[in-house]
């Protein structure tokens, strides 16, 4: 096991800040590529508002496609903040310290991105605001609030506005440490967002409390957002999609595409703002055996969605599981989805050498994240390309290059933010560090000094 | 002992090894003669049971509605207990290391398996088959009895070989320092264990790989019970979130049961000092969740069923739920008194007691809303299995007749029912007598690894973590 350092509160503040106050090459080479890929999507989104949705692949019946696979996706993405910072939170699992706050900021920015799919989507964005809005009051038409087209919205924006709360009551007293190491104008921003913070017994306290009652508030949010998501499908009657089992499989497969992001995340903080004194191969080994957990429920409710698409042997159920199963090129797709997902990552990361080494963690993050996009492809598209009951049409769906670059920039927009924000404030939050280091000790066993964690408590405690 | 500002006592000084060898093998091995009588009471119901549910077998297999309450109490019984060694298993792979009194006390639970095998064979047996049936199966003319008997067969033995390999070092340890016929038992069982550093690694990897194996076998199980002895019964429904369903709420029956049997070993079983405030406030956080579940898994089913509006699933809710609605009196529909009863206890009263943190943080608190969510949950068995027990055509895709004659349970079945608890209750008793309820080895590794050490003005609890 490698030695946990020992560093003082000003090591921690010269290691953390120096993205904030220093502007490195590094910073710049990491920035460049997302940011080409966001003027990119730009570009194609300027071109589908101005030529209108025949630029995509979008027909009859399959009127969602790329941009409803990627909101879903990202909606899943967002669930790794919640996961890490809240529930660990709660478990008082002490790993969690270096990777809250970029777990936080990523849900933040991938519910954002998320956002954006459905207004491209409607090739006019402007009419959006008639899901939400009435109509025309003349006519008396108003938004169907039995939809889940409307539940959406409402789940999301709370869900975001839930986050950035939680992020940035977070934030506050690394603004103020900020704010006390900075002069100038920078200084009266920074002094602006700490709100006075000085570190106070009390300050201190509420921050706790607070944290705690928006980790459970939050929990409930983080499940049903993409519970609803699930149900804008499963309340339909669409074969295949009316599934029971939709909403939970859709959660945990949200936080199996999230905290594997987060592994991503991970190893991209420590290549570039170098945190090899913060993240280190226990936090990977940590989220390594976590994920474990994660894919092994996700496989159990994909077995369960699997199974029971022949349960009933409905033809036109049974017509989308050969298409998903059987037809090119979605018989690729799901030997893709199941390989990267679950079978190749998941051997290995049941071996503790492979959990502890960060490249192959990155790469087995990114394989899972190819995975569980194609899972949400392989679930939302063939069931709409054929004749069912309600439609009279069948049609393949083609996603056009517009789209795909849409779909890349959407990843450079998320990866663009969080660049841009560990400029702005570092992305492993300083005061937890701190903290971590004063709960930090050791205890010796015989002739071996074991790692040791305090933990407070208010009563003695006999085990 | 001192008295805590929330009223329950507070714990004495942390126990020496000394006083766990004294205490665990020597003190609670001990078996009076309330104990004898208990024992003896225990396997003359147990017995009666089995007999009982021999009679019934006797008096016909054709007719599966017969066996409606047999089915009630069946899956009631294996749902409340075989789900309770996951609290160790689980906690384990957690690392929770508040468990490590308490894991003992669930894995024993594991010895209900042979109980619920046995128990089995009949409705089994009573099962209508699958013919011109949606199935799991695919037309394959075994099932469902087969590969039901073989799943729940490795269930079990899986279970058992668990918690031997988890009991193999206090088999050693009462060989060493224990007396009596229990140091026979332990040392025929406990072979070459002498502790060295190569069977203790092997240990712990014995105990990971099982654990997760027990785990899968959970999940499988509950999955096939689930589908082939109530969905598969039922015209229509086609509902898989129903077997997590199933296998969630057995967890939090299994849970609320743990936490009182955990309460009654404090008080009557002389082990208040391991079943301590911090081992009920934990669980009671877990009871939370769990319970959390219960409707998130209900919820998510239901709201398809209820927002779809299609006719054969409208006619599974009024079986599971509502009630037959051309029965104006809803007094008169038995389905929605027992859909009541189960979210009213299992969910609505558990959750508004169970999330208050002075009611998680006690003794008593998640021992009072254990036994609501037990019997919250025998409601939920019971709208399940007695109801889809009682539909005679049992083919179609659609269900044209709900139930309304649902009876009552005769004699046998109420003697299945105490024979089964009876049996498993006499399991764990007779395992007890060998190997203590609280585990030596994780209690004694526990005081290793947790130092108290001055911390500001007070004290704190400083927690070695090895991996």
């Amino acid at each position: 096991m490698r030695d946990r350092p020992v560093l003082t509160a000003s090591q921690i503040n010269d290691e953390l800040l120096w993205p904030v106050f220093e502007l490195r090459r590094r910073h710049v080479l990491a920035f460049l590529p997302p940011f080409i890929l966001v003027m990119a999507g730009a570009v194609a989104v300027t071109i589908l508002i101005w030529q209108g949705l025949w630029v995509t692949g979008l027909n009859r019946p399959a009127f969602w496609g790329f941009f409803i696979v990627n909101f879903v996706f990202w909606i899943g993405v967002s669930h790794a903040g919640t996961m890490i910072s809240s529930i660990l939170r709660l478990t008082q699992a002490e790993w969690k310290r270096p990777i809250t706050r970029a777990a936080e900021v990523m849900t933040v920015f991938a519910l954002v991105t998320s956002l954006i799919h459905p207004v491209i989507h409607a090739g006019r964005p402007w009419r959006i605001v008639y899901w939400l809005l009435p109509y025309d009051f003349t006519r008396g038409v108003w938004p169907d609030v039995r939809s889940p087209l409307v539940w959406d919205p409402v789940a999301i924006t709370t869900y975001l506005t839930g986050s950035i709360l939680f992020v940035f009551t977070a934030l506050i007293p690394d603004f103020a440490i900020i704010r006390d190491q900075s002069t100038g104008m920078r200084r009266t921003i920074y002094g602006a967002l700490a709100m006075g913070w000085r570190g106070t017994p009390r300050q201190w306290q509420l921050q706790g409390i607070f944290g705690i009652l928006m980790s459970a508030l939050i929990l409930p949010v983080f499940v049903s957002v993409h519970s609803i998501v699930s149900w804008d499908f499963a309340a339909s009657v669409v074969p295949a999609w009316h599934v029971t089992v939709y909403a939970p499989y859709f959660v945990i497969g949200a936080v199996h595409s999230g905290v594997s992001m987060v592994l991503t995340l991970m190893a991209f903080m420590r290549w570039i703002f170098k945190l090899e004194n913060f993240i280190w191969e226990d936090h990977f080994d940590a989220v390594g055996r976590l994920l474990i957990f994660i894919a092994t429920a996700w496989l159990f409710f994909f077995f369960l969605d699997f199974a029971f698409s022949f349960y009933t042997r409905e033809e036109q159920e049974i017509a989308v599981m050969e298409r998903r199963l059987l037809e090119w090129p979605f018989n690729a797709i799901t030997i893709i989805m199941v390989m990267t997902s679950y079978v190749i990552p998941i051997p290995l990361w049941l071996n503790r050498k492979v959990r502890r080494n960060i490249a192959l963690m990155f790469w087995t993050s990114i394989l899972v994240n190819i995975g569980m996009w194609l899972e949400r492809f392989f679930l939302i598209i063939p069931a709409i390309e054929r004749k069912q009951e309600l439609t009279f049409l069948w049609a393949n769906y083609v996603p056009s290059l517009t789209e795909s670059v849409i779909v890349l920039a959407s990843f450079g927009m998320v990866a663009m933010l969080l660049i841009i924000f560990a400029k702005l404030v570092p992305l492993v939050p300083a005061w937890e560090q701190k903290e971590g280091q004063v709960f930090r000790s050791e205890v010796q066993i015989g002739e071996v000094t074991v790692p040791a964690i305090v933990r407070e408590s208010e009563e003695p405690r006999a085990w | 002992m001192q008295t805590s500002h929330n009223g329950h006592e507070a714990p004495g000084p942390p126990a020496t090894q000394d006083e766990l060898t004294q205490e665990l093998i020597h003190d609670a091995r001990e078996t009076g003669p309330r104990m004898r009588r208990a024992l003896w009471i225990l396997a003359a119901i147990a017995t009666l049971g089995v007999v009982a549910a021999l009679l019934m077998m006797l008096g016909g297999l054709d007719d599966h509605t017969r066996w409606k309450y047999y089915a009630v109490g069946y899956f009631y019984v294996f749902s409340l207990v075989m789900g309770i060694p996951m609290a160790g298993i689980g906690l384990r792979f957690a690392r929770a290391q508040w468990r490590r009194p308490t894991s003992r006390a669930a894995e024993l639970f594991a010895l209900a398996g042979p109980v619920m095998l046995v128990f089995f064979i009949p409705i089994m047996a009573a099962h209508p088959g699958l013919e011109g049936r949606n199935s799991l199966w695919m037309d394959w003319r075994l099932a469902p009895w087969f590969p039901d008997l073989l799943m729940l067969t490795t269930f079990v033995g899986i279970g058992l070989i668990f918690l031997y390999v988890s009991v193999l070092p206090d088999l050693a340890a009462i060989r060493d320092h224990g007396s009596g016929r229990s140091r026979g038992i332990a040392a025929s069982l406990a072979y070459g264990w002498v502790g060295t550093a190569q069977q203790w690694a092997m240990h712990k990897s014995g105990l990971g790989i099982l654990g997760a194996m027990y785990i899968a076998a959970y999940a499988t199980t509950h999955m096939v019970f689930a589908t082939d002895y109530a969905m598969v019964l039922t015209p229509g429904w086609k509902d898989p979130i129903f077997p997590a369903f199933h296998a969630v709420t057995g967890l939090q029956m299994g849970l609320g049961l743990f936490i009182v049997v955990q309460f009654a070993l404090r008080k009557w079983g002389g082990l208040a000092r391991y079943f301590e405030l911090e081992q009920f406030w934990a669980y009671g956080r877990l009871l939370l969740a769990l319970t959390l579940f219960w409707f998130y898994f209900f919820w998510s089913g239901f709201i398809l069923f209820w927002y779809g509006r299609l006719p054969h699933e409208q006619q599974v809710l009024a079986l599971l739920a509502f009630g037959d609605p051309a029965v104006e009196n809803l007094l008169a529909r038995p389905q929605l008194w027992m859909f009541v009863g189960a979210i009213g206890l299992s969910f609505i009263t558990a959750f508004l007691l169970i999330m208050w943190n002075p009611v998680r943080r006690s003794i008593l608190g998640p021992a009072v809303v254990g036994v609501i969510i037990v019997i919250g949950n025998f409601f939920d068995r019971l709208r399940i299995y007695v109801n889809t027990w009682s539909i005679e055509q049992v083919g179609g895709h659609e269900l044209h007749h709900i139930p309304t004659n649902i009876g009552y349970p005769g004699i046998l079945e109420i003697l299945v029912f105490a024979g089964m608890l009876s049996g498993v209750a006499l399991m764990i008793l007779l395992a007890s007598r060998v190997v203590p309820f609280v585990s030596l080895w994780e209690t004694r590794e526990a005081l290793l690894l947790r130092v108290v050490r001055p911390f500001g003005v007070g004290h704190a609890h400083i927690v070695a973590k090895p991996d």
